[in-house]
């Protein structure tokens, strides 16, 4: 009587793994694309998708079909990231009060956007990633959902647990620190 | 006018998140009239553009995805 019951839970968990392979796992890029970007450093994203898919499969019994598997996965990260993998030094990031100044100045000033958009695109995608890189965790976080990942404001707001308006005053902020950060950047060269 | 309600607005619209056609026209006007909106919705275009085709989706290495798949398949 022993076996059959060892080889009927193996059987299940084999069930929930095809199952999981099939419509969780084809999201997979799309993680590691958000995880490479939130952290940085592919060290960090590779172990931070590892432990987002281990913790969804655990819960994967508990996840209903019905619901949104791109938006429960992106919210795992999300929450593994808030938790453990959020201790950038916080001494090298920007802070939009001191941006604020410098960006209202080069809006005073005669700089015009085609000749930034011109400097900016020659950049290098090092370069841009490193600009992206001293944006604070919640600010960048709302950028890449909007930017890359092509999530709506509402399901922004779902994610990251605050209303649309504080998504839309973040988005804004962290696309004016890249800016900044941009043209800092333009100028070094 | 609300500053908030400005930056909202502006970047509303930049994301093309505006349903209503009221709304919309009046981002558009705002835009059009004051350079130091016209400036705020061009940096909120032009970063949004940059980040967009900068950073596309790139699929994870095949040696992450398996290492990935033989974790789930051990764990419990």
């Amino acid at each position: 009587m022993f076996f059959p019951v060892i080889l009927s839970v193996t059987e299940e968990k084999h069930q929930l793994f095809l199952s999981f392979e099939k419509s969780v796992l084809p999201h997979l890029n799309d993680l590691y694309n958000f995880s490479l970007r939130i952290t940085g450093k592919q060290s960090s994203a590779k172990r931070l998708l590892n432990e987002t898919f281990l913790r969804a499969f655990a819960f994967y019994n508990k996840f209903e079909n019905g619901g949104r598997c791109r938006t429960w996965l992106f919210r795992i990260m999300l929450n593994i990231f808030k938790n453990s993998h959020r201790k950038t030094d916080a001494k090298n990031l920007l802070k939009y009060e001191d941006e604020e100044n410098s960006y209202k100045k080069i809006r005073d000033s005669s700089v015009d956007i085609p000749d930034m958009e011109m400097i900016f695109r020659n950049l290098s995608d090092n370069e841009i990633g490193d600009a992206l890189a001293l944006i604070p965790a919640d600010y960048k976080t709302v950028i890449i959902l909007q930017d890359i990942e092509n999530f709506t404001y509402e399901e922004i707001a779902d994610l990251i647990d605050y209303p649309v308006e504080i998504v839309i005053s973040r988005i804004n902020i962290a696309r004016k620190m890249l800016f900044m950060s941009l043209y800092e950047c333009s100028l070094k060269r | 006018m609300d500053k908030k309600y400005i930056i909202q607005l502006i970047t509303s619209y930049a994301d093309g998140e505006i349903g209503e056609q009221k709304r919309k026209d009046e981002a558009e006007k705002l835009i059009d009239k004051n350079p130091d909106i016209n400036f705020d919705y061009r940096v909120q275009i032009l970063i949004k553009s940059i980040i967009s085709e900068r950073f596309k989706i790139q699929p994870a290495p095949e040696y992450l995805v398996q290492s990935i798949k033989r974790k789930i398949k051990t764990s419990g």
